[in-house]
C-alpha cells in the first residue's frame, strides 16, 4: 500500500473503530482530491457505520431496555400492597442499572472487567438499584439505591465499561478494539441473543384459502398483560368473529352491536362504506343477527357473555352474563385496544376495519396480505426479550416479597416495628439467577405470553472474526424447519437492501435464517401519543368526532397509527407530504414511517420497534440528489457526521413499507431520466449484501449459489480472531500463524476491518492440471510454500479442572510430580512442574498428565462421625490426573489458576498444537470453491514462469466451467495487476477495479492482458503447451483438518449393554458397516464376510443352547430340561441373545431349532 | 360540567363544518408556503371567545348519528339527562308514530314506544377543536371561535327492547338479581382478588377497568338536563354573548408552526 493511513494519537472519546475512515487521508485519497458526488457518496457508509456500527441494533435495543423499558416496567408494577395491613405500601420510584443515585455521572459499576469474567467463568453484570418509598409503622420512609439483583451487561452497551473508550484503554482491559460487542458473558461463556423474526403484532393480516373459500383477518394482540389472537373469518359467506376464549364463532353483526353500533345502517356504513359490491356481500350477515333476535347492545353483550369460556380462579367474583359480555368485548377481544370510560367506539371501528378487509378480499381475492413480506415482519432483539423476562421476574419478585410481608404482618404482636426492606434482599437472587439461567440455557419460558422458546441464545462463535461478526447480524425465524412450504424460505423482493441476499445456510434452515445487510437499522419503540396529536394537527379528523357515514367516503383516506385507525383525512397526499417534511426537519423521530396504501385507501404510520429500515439519499422534485459535493466535503473534513445529514434533511431512513411508496434510483445517472420522478437515491448499491457476503470480490460476476457457499465457508476460515487472541482461553481456538489481508479487497472488507483481522493468505495459483492428484477439486500444494508458513495454523484447546471442596471439610488438591529412582520424573509426569501443573512450554504427549489432581479418599464420610479432628489433617488422597489424549503431542500454552463463582479453585490449561497443511486439509477461495489438499509437491517439480515464480497452489481448470465463478478469474487478474503495480485492488460488488484497467497494468508490466503466463515444466524443463492462467488468489484454510478427523480401530472399547463396539471417534469407536453396505455384501453373496463384519468383529457371543427345548442354558446345563444331554455350544450375536432374554421376560419363549451347518 | 348545559342541538351541522375549515385554516396561516397552489380568496378575521360563564357553562358537540334527514329536531319536546361522573348523556326524542310505526308489533310486545332514547359518551377533546360562529356586524365579517370541551355521538339505545327482555325474564327469574349480587361480590372480593395475584405470580384482573366503569355508571344517578329551544331567550342571549362579548381581539398567530410542533412533540 502506497499511502498507509497515519494514525493520530487517539484522543477520540467515542467509538474509535471507524475513526480511521474519517481521517483526512485515507486509503490513498486525500481531502484535497476533487469530490465527485457520484463516486464519493459511498463515504456516507463509513459515517453511518461509525454511528451505527454493525451490531448497533443489539446495543440500541439493550440500551433502550435498560434506560427506558425498565422504567416503564417499574411504573407498571410500582405498588406492592399487603392484604393484611391496608396501611402498608411499598412504591418503586426509580430504577437504575450500574450506578447509584449518588454516583457521579458516567459511573459504570460492573463486577469485573469483561475479560476477567471470561477467564474466571463469571457473569459480567451490574447491580440493579431501585428507589423505594414504603411505610414502617406510621412513618413513610424513602430508601434509595436498594439492590434488587444483578443484570447481565451487554458488552459495549452504555452500561459497559468498554463503551466509548479508546484503543489504548481497550488494550488495558485485554479487549480487542475491533470486537463488536453486543453479546453477554454468562458464566464465562460469550452468549448472543440472536435476532428473532416474527409476524408483526397488533396488525391485521388477511389471508385466504381459495380452495375452501375461506377468508380470514387475524390480529395478534400483544399487551404487557397478555397475548391473544382474534380472527374475523368467513363461513358459508357469512362473517364471524373467532377468539380462543369464546366457545363458538359469533356473528360479526352481533359483535359490532355489542361494541355499541346498534344501528344496522351504521354497521353497513362502517363496514361497507358506499360501495354497493361490499354492501351486497355483507347484507346476509344482518339476517343472522335478526334471526337470533339480537337487536340491542345489551342483547348482544348477553349473547357473547353466554359463550365466553371462563376460567374462574378461586376467590374471583362470579360475573353475570352481561358482565362477562362486557369484559369479553372490552378486554378479551382485540386486547391491545383499550376501552376507557365505556367508549367502545375505537374497538368497534377496529372490528369493523377487520370486517371490511375481509369483505374487500371476498370481493377481490388479490387483496390478501403476504405473510412473508418483510414489511409485515418485526425483528425482536435482545432488549425486547430481556424486557419480557425481566418483567416476569420482577412480578414474581414482588409477589414473593408480598407473601413474605403478609406472613410477618399477620402475626398480631410483634416486638419491633416491621421493616419491609429486611426481607426484600432474600429474593434478590431470583432476579439475578433468572436472568443468568435464561441467557445461559437459551430457554425463554414466560407463562404470561404462553411463550416457550428454546435456543434463543447461542454461544458466540469465535472461529474467526468474521464468524463472530456473522453471528451478530444473524436473524433466526420462528418458523418450523420441518414444514414443507417454500414461501418463508424464498428470497423476497422486499428484502432488497434490508437483508443480505446471499448469506443464508444451505439445508434445512435455508432461507429461514437470514442476515442483515450492511446498512440496516432496526427501530426501537417510539412514543405513539405525540405522533397521534401531530396527525390531528395536520388535518386528520379523529374517529371519535367523524361520523360513520363519512368515514369510508370515497374522498377519505383512513389514517392508521401502528395498525389502529385513528382518523381520516381528505387530503392524503398533502398529509403525508407534511408529515415527511416534519420528519426530515427532525421534529419527529427519523424512524417513524409513513406511507399511503391506495388499495386500502389508507395512510399508515408506524412507530413501533423491530422494523428494519435503511438510510437513503433524498431526491428533490427536480430529480436532483440533495447530497451535494460540499456536503461530502464537510463529511470528509470531520465537520459533519452522519446524523447531520439526517438533521439537514439530506438523508432519511425508510422502512420496507415506506420504500414501497418511493422510487429509488440505483445510480446518480439514473436521475437524468426525467420521465420518472425519483424520490430517493441509493447510497451505495453494494449495501444489498451483508458483512459476510461483502468479503467476496466481484460477487456480481459469480453464479449466485457460489456466493451463498462462500458465506457459509467464510465463517469456517481460520484466521485472526482479535487483538487479544493470545490472552483468551477458549474451549477451542483456531489461529492462523501468518494471516494476510487480501490483495483484492472490497469496501466492505475495509468497513468491517477484515483487513486488520484477516482469515486467509494470498496464494499464487496456477490453473492447470498436474499429476492426477487434483481430481474432484483437490489442490496441489507447494511444499516450499508450506515450509515458509502457508496455511500454517495453531489449535488451542482449553482443559478445565476444578478443585472441589466437600462437606466434610476435605478438598481436592494438586499433587506434585512423581519421580523414578534416578530422581527424574516418570514418563506420564514429565511435563509437570513441581506444583503438579503442566509447565508452560512443555510438550505433552498421549498419556501424559498436565494436571495431577487428587481427590480425598474419604470425601463422603461425615465430619461428625470422627471424634478426632486430627484425623482430618492426615486425610489421604487418590490421584485422578488429567491425561492428554491425542495422536499428536501438544504444548502447554497457558496455565491459569483462579477462584470461580462458588469459591472453588479453577484451573485452566491451554494446550497448543501448530499444524502444517497436510493431505486432506480443506481450503477454499472466496468464491465457494472448496477443495482438499491432494498432494504436496516439491517446489523443484512445480512449473515456473520466466521470473522463476512457481505456484503455491495448482488448481484444476475443471473447477471453472460448471461453477461459473467468473469473479474468481477477475480476482486473479486484479490481484496480479495489484502485485505488479504495488497496490491493493478492489473487487467491490457492482464496482471495484475495472478489468480493462487491470489488463492495462498487466500489459504495461510485460504480461499478457488475460493473466496467462508461459510456464516451464518443473520436471522436464520444457515450456508448457498452453499458456497458464497464473496469479494470486486469496485462499482460506477451513477448520476441517485431517488430524481432527482421522480415525482407525482394530480392537477397542465396547458398549456395556450390547457388547458392540462404541460409536464415534471421540470414544475410539468402530467403523460401522451400515445397512447399505450390508446390502451390497448380501448382493455380492459374500456371506462369510458378512458373518465376520456383523458378528465376529462385533458382538460374537458363545451360548449354550439346548437342542431339545431350544432355550438357552449355561455351563453346558439346560435349566428347563434339567440336563446336560443335548446342550450345544454355538456363537450368536450378543444382541440376539439379549433379544431372546427380553422376550422371555415378556413370557414369550423363543426356541432355537438347530440344524447342521452344511 | 354545569347543570345549565346549553345545548345547541340545531347548530350541529354548522359546528361540524366550522371545525374542519378552522383546522385547515390555522394551518394555512402558519405554513403558507406549503399550500402555494391554493390562492387566498378572502381574509376573515378570527376572534377567540369562550362561553360567557366558563365556571358554570361548557360547550359540547353532539352528533346525532343516524338522524333521519326528514326528521327535524326543532320544536320537539326533547328531554335529557346526564351522568356526569361517567360522562354519559341520554336524550329522549319523541318518536314519530305516524309513519313506519308497527302497531301490531307494539301490541305484541305490550309496550308503547313513544320515545327514541339516544345515548352517548362524552370524549374530552385535547384542545384544537372549536365551534365557529360566523358573524356579520356592521358589514365586517368575523369568525368567533369557542373551544369545545368534549364531543359525543349519540345513538339509539333501543332501551324499550331491553325493558321488554327484562320484563320477560323477570317473570321467571328476577333479572336484576344477578347483577346486584355480583355487585356485592365485587366489593367483597377485591381483597381476595389481590390474594390470587400472589398465588400464581401474575396479575389477574378479575374485575377489569371497564367493569369498574360499568359499576360506577350503574351506581350513579341520572341528573336531568334542561333543554333550551334554539330560539328561546336564553339561548339567544348566549349566542349574542358569544358573538359580541369577545374583546374583538383579532387573533394573529405568534407561535410559528415549528414552535407549536416542538411543544406538541416534546410534551
Amino acid at each position: 500500500m502506497k499511502n498507509a493511513p497515519k494514525r493520530k494519537t487517539s484522543d477520540i472519546e467515542t467509538d474509535g473503530a471507524f475513526s480511521e475512515l474519517l481521517e483526512s487521508e485515507y486509503k490513498g485519497r486525500k481531502l484535497t482530491d476533487p469530490i465527485n458526488t457520484t463516486e464519493d457518496k459511498w463515504n456516507l457508509l463509513p459515517a453511518f457505520l461509525k454511528v451505527k456500527g454493525l451490531v448497533k441494533q443489539h446495543l440500541d435495543s439493550f440500551n433502550y431496555f435498560v434506560d427506558v423499558d425498565l422504567k416503564k416496567i417499574i411504573k407498571a408494577n410500582e405498588l406492592v400492597l399487603s392484604d393484611v395491613d391496608p396501611e402498608f405500601y411499598l412504591k418503586y420510584l426509580d430504577i437504575r442499572v450500574g450506578h447509584k443515585s449518588s454516583s457521579p455521572p458516567g459511573t459504570k459499576e460492573v463486577n469485573l472487567a469483561p475479560h476477567e469474567c471470561r477467564l474466571r467463568d463469571l457473569t459480567y453484570s451490574a447491580p440493579i438499584y431501585v428507589d423505594v418509598e414504603y411505610t414502617r409503622g406510621r412513618k413513610i420512609i424513602m430508601h434509595k439505591d436498594l439492590e434488587i439483583g444483578r443484570m447481565p451487561i451487554m458488552l459495549r452497551s452504555n452500561k459497559c465499561i468498554l463503551d466509548g473508550i479508546d484503543e489504548h484503554k481497550m488494550a488495558q482491559y485485554d479487549e480487542c478494539p475491533l470486537d463488536p460487542g453486543g453479546y453477554f458473558i454468562v458464566n464465562g461463556t460469550e452468549k448472543v441473543i440472536l435476532v428473532q423474526e416474527q409476524l408483526s403484532k397488533n396488525r391485521i393480516i388477511v389471508e385466504a384459502d381459495e380452495k375452501k373459500n375461506i377468508v380470514q383477518a387475524s390480529v395478534t394482540s400483544s399487551t404487557h398483560e397478555r397475548k391473544s389472537k382474534t380472527y374475523v373469518i368467513t363461513k358459508n359467506d357469512k362473517i364471524y368473529l373467532k377468539h380462543n376464549s369464546i366457545a363458538e364463532d359469533v356473528p360479526i353483526v352481533i359483535v359490532l352491536k355489542a361494541a355499541g353500533i346498534t344501528s344496522d345502517l351504521e354497521i353497513l356504513q362502517l363496514v361497507c362504506g358506499q360501495d354497493p359490491n361490499y354492501q351486497d356481500l355483507f347484507a346476509v350477515n344482518f339476517e343472522e343477527a335478526a334471526r337470533l333476535e339480537v337487536l340491542t347492545q345489551q342483547q348482544a353483550l348477553n349473547y357473547i357473555g353466554k359463550r365466553v369460556k371462563t376460567i374462574r380462579r378461586a376467590g374471583a367474583p362470579k360475573l353475570s352474563q352481561l358482565q362477562e359480555g362486557i369484559e369479553a368485548v372490552a378486554t378479551t377481544i382485540i386486547a391491545h385496544i383499550t376501552v376507557s370510560d365505556l367508549q367502545f367506539r375505537e374497538k368497534a371501528l377496529y372490528i369493523a376495519t377487520m370486517t371490511r378487509r375481509v369483505l374487500m378480499t371476498m370481493h377481490n381475492p388479490k387483496m390478501v396480505d403476504d405473510r412473508d413480506y418483510v414489511g409485515n415482519k418485526r425483528l425482536e432483539l435482545a432488549g425486547q426479550l430481556l424486557s419480557l423476562l425481566f418483567e416476569d421476574l420482577f412480578k414474581k419478585f414482588n409477589s414473593d416479597f408480598k407473601a413474605n410481608i403478609d406472613k410477618v404482618l399477620k402475626k398480631p404482636s410483634r416486638t419491633s416495628e416491621f421493616d419491609a426492606l429486611l426481607s426484600i434482599n432474600i429474593h434478590s437472587n431470583n432476579i439475578t439467577m433468572g436472568m443468568n439461567r435464561a441467557i445461559s440455557t437459551g430457554n425463554w419460558s414466560l407463562k404470561r405470553f404462553k411463550m416457550e422458546r428454546a435456543g434463543v441464545t447461542h454461544v458466540l462463535s469465535r472461529l474467526s472474526y468474521i464468524s463472530a461478526l456473522g453471528m451478530m447480524t444473524r436473524i433466526s425465524s420462528q418458523f418450523e424447519k420441518s414444514r414443507k412450504v417454500s414461501g418463508p424460505r424464498a428470497l423476497q423482493p422486499s428484502q432488497f437492501g434490508m437483508l443480505c441476499t446471499s448469506d443464508t445456510p444451505e439445508g434445512e434452515a435455508c432461507g429461514l435464517v437470514k442476515n442483515l445487510a450492511l446498512m440496516t437499522h432496526i427501530t426501537t419503540d417510539d412514543e405513539e401519543l405525540p405522533v397521534k396529536n401531530l396527525c390531528f394537527t395536520l388535518g386528520c379528523e379523529n374517529i371519535l368526532e367523524i361520523d360513520s357515514a363519512t368515514l369510508h367516503a370515497v374522498t377519505n383516506f383512513g389514517v392508521y397509527l401502528n395498525g389502529t385507525l385513528i382518523g381520516a383525512t381528505r387530503f392524503p397526499v398533502s398529509f403525508v407530504d407534511r408529515f415527511r417534511k416534519l420528519r426530515r426537519s427532525g421534529k419527529i423521530s427519523a424512524f417513524v414511517s409513513i406511507y399511503t396504501n391506495s388499495h386500502h385507501r389508507a395512510v399508515h404510520i408506524a412507530t413501533d420497534g423491530g422494523r428494519i429500515c435503511r438510510p437513503l439519499i433524498i431526491v428533490d422534485a427536480e430529480n436532483k440528489s440533495r447530497v451535494k459535493a460540499h456536503h461530502l466535503k464537510k463529511l470528509l473534513s470531520n465537520e459533519w457526521a452522519f446524523d447531520d445529514f439526517l438533521k439537514h434533511g439530506l438523508v432519511e431512513y425508510l422502512d420496507v413499507n415506506e420504500e414501497n411508496d418511493s422510487l429509488i434510483a440505483l445510480y446518480e445517472e439514473d436521475l437524468k431520466n426525467t420521465h420518472q420522478e425519483f424520490t430517493h437515491l441509493e447510497i451505495e448499491p453494494f449495501t444489498v449484501l451483508g458483512a459476510v457476503a461483502g468479503l467476496i470480490p466481484y460477487p456480481h460476476h459469480n453464479q449466485s449459489p457460489r456466493n451463498t457457499y462462500q458465506c457459509a465457508m467464510g465463517k469456517q476460515a481460520i484466521g485472526a480472531i482479535g487483538y487479544n487472541q493470545f490472552r483468551r482461553i477458549d474451549t477451542l481456538l483456531y489461529l492462523m500463524v501468518y494471516p494476510q489481508q487480501p490483495m483484492v479487497k472490497t469496501k466492505t472488507i475495509e468497513l468491517i476491518d477484515y483487513d486488520k483481522l484477516p482469515a486467509g493468505q494470498n496464494a499464487t495459483v496456477a490453473v492447470m492440471s498436474y499429476s492426477g492428484y487434483d481430481i474432484e477439486d483437490a489442490l496441489v500444494l507447494n511444499k516450499a510454500s508450506i515450509d515458509r508458513g502457508f496455511g500454517r495454523c495453531q489449535v488451542l484447546r482449553k482443559n478445565t479442572i476444578s478443585l472441589k471442596r466437600y462437606p466434610n471439610h476435605t478438598k481436592d488438591i494438586v499433587a506434585g510430580m512423581r519421580v523414578d529412582e534416578n530422581g527424574d520424573p516418570i514418563f506420564s509426569h514429565s511435563s509437570l512442574g513441581t506444583d503438579g501443573l503442566g509447565e508452560v512450554g512443555m510438550q505433552v504427549e498421549n498419556g501424559q498428565v498436565y494436571v495431577n489432581k487428587c481427590v480425598p479418599t474419604n470425601a463422603g464420610e461425615s465430619v461428625l462421625g470422627s471424634p478426632d479432628q486430627h484425623v482430618q489433617s492426615a486425610e489421604s488422597h487418590r490421584e485422578t490426573p488429567a491425561y492428554y489424549k491425542g495422536p499428536e503431542p501438544s504444548y502447554v500454552d497457558q496455565v491459569m489458576m483462579s477462584v470461580g463463582d462458588n469459591d472453588q479453585a479453577l484451573i485452566k490449561v491451554l494446550l497448543r498444537q501448530t499444524r502444517r497443511p497436510e493431505l486432506g486439509d480443506k481450503f477454499s477461495s472466496r468464491h465457494g470453491q472448496k477443495g482438499v489438499c491432494g498432494i504436496i509437491v516439491q517446489q523443484e517439480d512445480l512449473p515456473f514462469n520466466d521470473d522463476g515464480i512457481s505456484p503455491d497452489i495448482i488448481m484444476n481448470p475443471h473447477g471453472f466451467p460448471s461453477r461459473m465463478t467468473v469473479g474468481k478469474m477477475l480476482e486473479l487478474i486484479s490481484g496480479k495487476a495489484g502485485v505488479l503495480n504495488g497496490s491493493l485492488e478492489y473487487g467491490t460488488c457492482f464496482g471495484g477495479s475495472k478489468l480493462e484497467d487491470m489488463s492495462k497494468i498487466l500489459v504495461d508490466h510485460g504480461f499478457n492482458y488475460s493473466g496467462k503466463d508461459m510456464l516451464y515444466s518443473g520436471i522436464t524443463g520444457e515450456c508448457m503447451q498452453a499458456y497458464i492462467f497464473f496469479g494470486p488468489i486469496y485462499y482460506q484454510k477451513l477448520k476441517h483438518m485431517v488430524l481432527d478427523k482421522m480415525h482407525a480401530r482394530a480392537r477397542g472399547p465396547r458398549a456395556v449393554l450390547t457388547r458392540q463396539p462404541t460409536e464415534g471417534r471421540s470414544r475410539d469407536g468402530g467403523l460401522r458397516l451400515g445397512e447399505m453396505e450390508r446390502d451390497c455384501v448380501i448382493a455380492y453373496g459374500a456371506s462369510q464376510l458378512l458373518l465376520e463384519r456383523l458378528m465376529l468383529s462385533s458382538d460374537a457371543f458363545e451360548v449354550d443352547v439346548c437342542s431339545k427345548c431350544g432355550l438357552m442354558g449355561y455351563n453346558g446345563w439346560c435349566t428347563s430340561c434339567k440336563s446336560t444331554d443335548s446342550v450345544i455350544k454355538m456363537t450368536i450375536p450378543y444382541a440376539a441373545k439379549l433379544l431372546f432374554q427380553e422376550l422371555l421376560s415378556m413370557n414369550i419363549a423363543p426356541r432355537l431349532k438347530l440344524g447342521d451347518v452344511f | 360540567m354545569s347543570d345549565r348545559n346549553e345545548l345547541f342541538v340545531d347548530e350541529e351541522e354548522n359546528l361540524d363544518s366550522g371545525m374542519v375549515s378552522d383546522d385547515t385554516g390555522s394551518f394555512h396561516e402558519a405554513n403558507e408556503e406549503l399550500l402555494d397552489d391554493d390562492p387566498i380568496v378572502e381574509s376573515i378575521s378570527l376572534v377567540m371567545n369562550q362561553v360567557p360563564h366558563p365556571s358554570t357553562q361548557s360547550l359540547h358537540l353532539i352528533q346525532y348519528v343516524g338522524k333521519p334527514k326528514t326528521t327535524s329536531l326543532d320544536d320537539q319536546n326533547i328531554s335529557g339527562s346526564i351522568k356526569e361522573e361517567s360522562n354519559y348523556l341520554e336524550l329522549n326524542v319523541p318518536l314519530d308514530t305516524s309513519r313506519f310505526y308497527d302497531e301490531t308489533r307494539a301490541e305484541e310486545w305490550e309496550a308503547q314506544v313513544t320515545e327514541n332514547s339516544l345515548r352517548g359518551v362524552f370524549d374530552k377533546t385535547s384542545g384544537g377543536l372549536y365551534a365557529a360562529h360566523f358573524v356579520i356586524s356592521n358589514g365586517t365579517k368575523k369568525m368567533v371561535l369557542v373551544p369545545i370541551d368534549s364531543t359525543t355521538q349519540i345513538r339509539s339505545s333501543f332501551k324499550y327492547l331491553d325493558e321488554i327482555d327484562m320484563k320477560k325474564n323477570s317473570s321467571t327469574v328476577n333479572w336484576m338479581e344477578p347483577t346486584k349480587q355480583s355487585k356485592m361480590h365485587i366489593l367483597q372480593t377485591s381483597g381476595k382478588n389481590a390474594q390470587s395475584n400472589t398465588s400464581d405470580g401474575s396479575t389477574s384482573h378479575a374485575l377489569g377497568d371497564t367493569l369498574k366503569h360499568v359499576k360506577k355508571f350503574e351506581e350513579e344517578d341520572w341528573s336531568a338536563l334542561r333543554i333550551v329551544e334554539p330560539n328561546h331567550a336564553d339561548s339567544e342571549q348566549v349566542r349574542r354573548e358569544i358573538a359580541n362579548n369577545a374583546d374583538d381581539l383579532i387573533l394573529e398567530t405568534e407561535t410559528r408552526m415549528d414552535e407549536y410542533l416542538d411543544t406538541l412533540i416534546n410534551t
